[in-house]
This record gives structure tokens, sequence and C-alpha cells, in this order.
């Protein structure tokens, strides 16, 4: 916009530019801090949050771009990636968020691998675990916490430790792949609740990076993916987000498509309403 | 999120409930739900299945069958299972797998979602399993309960309707059409006593949707999905159905109070 006012000639410049500078003074002051810092961050800094001290790096066994033999998984390719920063702290305003990790094809074609998702307290005692066999595709995996349930929501201020483990031996869980990190719940606070409250989902997701909460930024934007997928603008915010976290090598990957048949799930959606309460 | 709150949500899902014991209650409850507001409809509604839903009497008898593989363990019923454990006090009730009688019901879900009722509870997790028809575990899950607010003495677990989605954005291969399954849940009295402890079974079926149907449902109100369900009787999803129905209109004073009275009138 502003960039237009010097097509004018000499008189309207004179009288816009005041008006334009005025307007743009009252915009400033009007806005509420959140919105000036709106946007996928170019590097992911979390000065806000700072990591636990106790945090472990997950046992990555598996190096990059080699073909490894670790128990009965095969794997080529990409490693078995939690998407997080790099501090391994994922926040989140959510009571039950959803995590995210990044699957190799592992085991041989056409069979199923058993896989487990831990959710700990900092103390270690288990909130919730779920095993599951999966199919043998690359891709996004996203990890939810079951919103009615009846489980023990995340407390606001605490940590929680996390791990997604790929079973390669059932009888040597020694062998198993695993991923993970931190997260914690942080309280949602009314500037951003009541941005949140007047924009779309992209821009929700936005918000959400600009203040620094990784895991509702990183699960907003891949549901947005998933429904989206053709929408180009979604696939640049992911892919800066992810190369914020030097995790650009697996923004191309694929996520998981939606199921073909959507309509027997009411629940995620009428939480969603039922949330806005 | 943390805007809702949370005891008025439980006693809007227990709601549910009464519509599903519909059948137990006497004339003159029934005759207070007849008002014409939402309420009485969702009762109609209510009545409407009431004939396939599990209530206690049904429980009791023996005649819920769940497909079991053969030389598994044998299945604890709910009565037997019940009395085992002594986290829910006689008077509060017993926990409810909300299937139809026959403990078999169908789906059209990839990811079906399941429910159950927990009455009021001092347990401390809930185990809940997916086995397909060769008794394979599929699927399984286990979690800590919320309890209510730390500051009540008595901390225990408010009654209600739980529900658990598979998730669909796992990789976990979806359910086959014509395929049975069977699901189980364990409401565990003691984290380190696997022995005290409830537990619920129930079946279900993949059964395939009529195209016509299908772009049909993409633009029914939720009343009108409920409806066609109804219609073509899948039950998990006429559940599901039911159950937003009663969360996206959780302030009827109605729906509470005639959940209020139709609990004592079934002794609950």
């Amino acid at each position: 916009m502003p960039h237009t006012r010097f097509h004018f000639g000499q008189f309207s410049l004179t009288f816009f530019l005041p008006l334009a500078l005025s307007t743009g003074c009252l915009t400033l002051f009007s806005m509420p801090q959140i919105l000036l810092a709106q946007g996928i961050p170019e590097r992911w800094e979390s000065q806000e949050y700072s990591p636990p001290d106790d945090i472990e790096q997950p046992r990555t066994t598996e190096p990059a771009g080699t073909r490894s033999l670790n128990g009965g998984c095969y794997s080529s390719g990409k490693p078995l990636t939690a998407l997080l920063p790099s501090n391994q702290l994922g926040v989140t305003v959510a009571e039950y968020p959803t995590l995210v990790v990044y699957m190799p094809v592992l085991g041989t074609e056409g069979s199923t691998v058993p896989v487990e998702f831990v959710l700990e307290t900092q103390s270690g005692q288990e909130v919730y675990k779920a095993t599951f066999q999966t199919s043998q595709m690359s891709g996004i995996v996203t990890l939810s916490l079951p919103t009615n349930a009846g489980l023990s929501p995340l407390k606001i201020g605490e940590d929680y430790h996390w791990h997604f483990s790929v079973i390669c031996n059932e009888n040597e869980r020694s062998q198993d792949l695993v991923v993970g990190g931190v997260v914690r719940r942080v309280e949602l606070n009314s500037t951003l609740k009541e941005q949140l409250s007047l924009t779309s989902a992209k821009e929700q997701a936005e918000l959400y990076a600009a203040a620094g909460i990784w895991q509702d930024a990183v699960s907003t934007l891949v549901q947005l993916r998933r429904d989206n997928p053709k929408d180009l603008e979604l696939a640049a915010d992911w892919e800066k987000l992810l190369k914020a976290v030097d995790l650009g090598n697996i923004a191309q990957e694929p996520i998981e498509p939606l199921p073909t048949t959507t309509l027997s799930q009411p629940q995620g959606s009428v939480q969603t309403q039922i949330e806005q309460f | 999120m943390i805007w809702f709150k949370r005891s008025s949500r439980f006693l809007i899902l227990s709601t549910a409930l009464t519509l599903g014991l519909a059948v137990n209650v006497p004339g003159r409850a029934q005759a207070e739900l007849s008002s014409p507001s939402l309420g009485s409809q969702l009762s109609e509604l209510g009545e409407n299945v009431s004939q396939t839903t599990a209530s206690p009497e049904t429980l009791v008898s023996s005649s819920f069958t769940p497909p079991r593989p053969p030389g598994g363990p044998t299945p604890v019923n709910i009565i037997s299972g019940g009395r085992r454990g002594t986290c829910i006090q006689p008077e509060d009730g017993l926990p409810i797998p909300l299937v139809p009688v026959s403990g078999m019901g169908e789906t059209i879900a990839e990811y079906p979602t399941i429910s159950w009722y927990l009455p009021k509870t001092t347990a401390e997790g809930v185990e809940f399993e997916l086995h397909d028809a060769n008794g394979e575990k599929i699927y399984s899950a286990s979690y800590a309960l919320e309890r209510s607010d730390k500051a009540n003495k008595e901390e225990y677990v408010e009654p209600g309707i739980m529900s658990l989605t598979i998730p669909p954005f796992a990789k976990i291969p979806p359910l086959e059409i014509g395929k049975e399954y069977s699901w189980k849940v364990k409401v565990m009295c003691d984290r380190y006593d696997s022995s005290a402890r409830y537990e619920l079974e129930g079946a279900l079926k993949r059964v395939a949707i009529a195209p016509n149907l299908e772009s049909l449902i993409q633009q029914a109100t939720p009343q009108e999905r409920f409806a066609i369900y109804e219609e073509a009787d899948v039950w998990y999803e006429k559940l599901n159905t039911m159950l937003e129905l009663l969360q996206d209109n959780p302030n009827d004073q109605e729906l509470a109070s005639a959940w209020d009275k139709l609990l004592k009138s079934v002794g609950r």
C-alpha cells in the first residue's frame, strides 16, 4: 500500500503522507503486540521457554542415508525423527496436545511394524501409552491423545516426557528405534487467546509459531496440509517452519492422507466447538 | 481446552446414557420429557435406539457373545469381572459398554469411535484393546484417568461416557470392510494390581456404505445424519451422532434434569 502514494502528484503526497502515517500509527497502537510478531519465524529460538535440565537425547541409532539392520528393522533413507526444535522441547497450550514424528519405511514390504507411543510425567509415571501395528509407508505420523476418553489432561507448567518407539524385535526391546522429547503445557495468555479466536486456522498456526508454541504450530499445520494438500502457501509455511528447526530435509515428506470415511468422527470437531465455550 | 467446564461436560455426556436407558423408565418420567423442545426431540431419538442399547438387565443375562479367537483366554463378562473390582460402590452402578444387545454393532468407519459408560469410581486407569477376528491385537491404549478437583477431599473420577477413536493418522491399517473386530476396556482399580479391575467388551464389523448415502451424509445436519444411520442401522455412527448432538446442546437444562430424574428412576 505505501508505495502507491508515489504515483500521486506533489500535492497528493503532502496530503496523503501525513494521513497514511497517522493511520499507520493508529494501527500500530491499537494492535496487540502479538500480531506484530506474526508469521513463521526464520529461526526457532525459544528464549521464552527453556528446556528442563534432565532432558534426554533420544537414542537414534540409525545413521541417515545408509541401509542398516537393527533387530528386525531394515531401513533406508532418512532416520526416524521427532518433529521438534533442537532443544527437544515442544510447548503447547492444549490439554491434549498432538505430537508429530517422521517415520521411514522400516522392515520388509507388506508386513506391519509394531510401534509404541508413551507419555509420562517428569517423575516417570506413565500417563498414556498406545501400542499399535503400522503399515509400511514413509511419512509424517501424528500421535494424538484422546480428548473424550477421560484421560488426565496435561497440567499447566509441567514437563512431560514422550517417546515413540519402533519395536524392531519384540523380545529384545533394547533394539527399538526411539525418538522423543519433552512437551510442556503453558497457559494461553488472554491476548493470544483473543487473536486465535478471530483468525483462520492458517493464521492460528502462524500465531502459535510466532509465540514459540511449537507443538500447536506444527500440529495445526499438519492438519491444514492434510486437509488442503494442494495449497502452496501452506506448503511454504510448512517448509519454513521445519527449516527454522533444521528439519528442512523432511519438509517434502508425505503427510498421511485423510481416511476415506471421515464421516464417523464427530469427536474432534465437536470437541473444538465445545472448547470455544 | 481449558475454557470448557469439565464437570458439565461429563454431565452432558452422561445424559446420553439416559437416552440409552430410556427403555427402563416408568411412564411418569417419560411423560415429563414430552414437551416439544430440543430435549424431548433428543429423548425421542433415544427411545428409538433404546431397544438395541445395552441396559443393566441385558448385561446380567448372558446374551452378549462377541466373537473371540479359539483357544484365547476365557473372557470375563461384566458381572463376574465387575465383582472383582473394588473401586466402584454398588450404589453407583456398573460400567456399561455402549453396544447393541447382541454385543456386535456395525460401523462404516476405517477408524471407528468406541464408547462406554463409567460410573463414579476411584479407578486409576483404563486399558483399551482392539483385536481382529484372529485375536491379533491391532491397537491398545492404557492411560491414567482424570480425577475430580484435588481440593475436594474425596478424589474420584466423575461418572460419564468415555469415547476413544482409533487414531486415523498414525499409519494404522484401516479396518477392513466385512471383517469383525472385538474390543475390550479394562477399568483398573489399582495401577499395581491388575486383578482389581472391571472388564467391558464389545464387537464391531466394518460395513460398506452406499455411495449415494455417503454424499447425503456429507451434506446432512447431525439430526439428519442420525436418521440416516438409524435407517442403515450402523450402530457406532448412530451413537456418535447422538453424543455429538448432546455435546452441541450443552446448556439444555431439560436434558440435565431429565438425566437426573432418569438416574433415580432406574435406581442409579
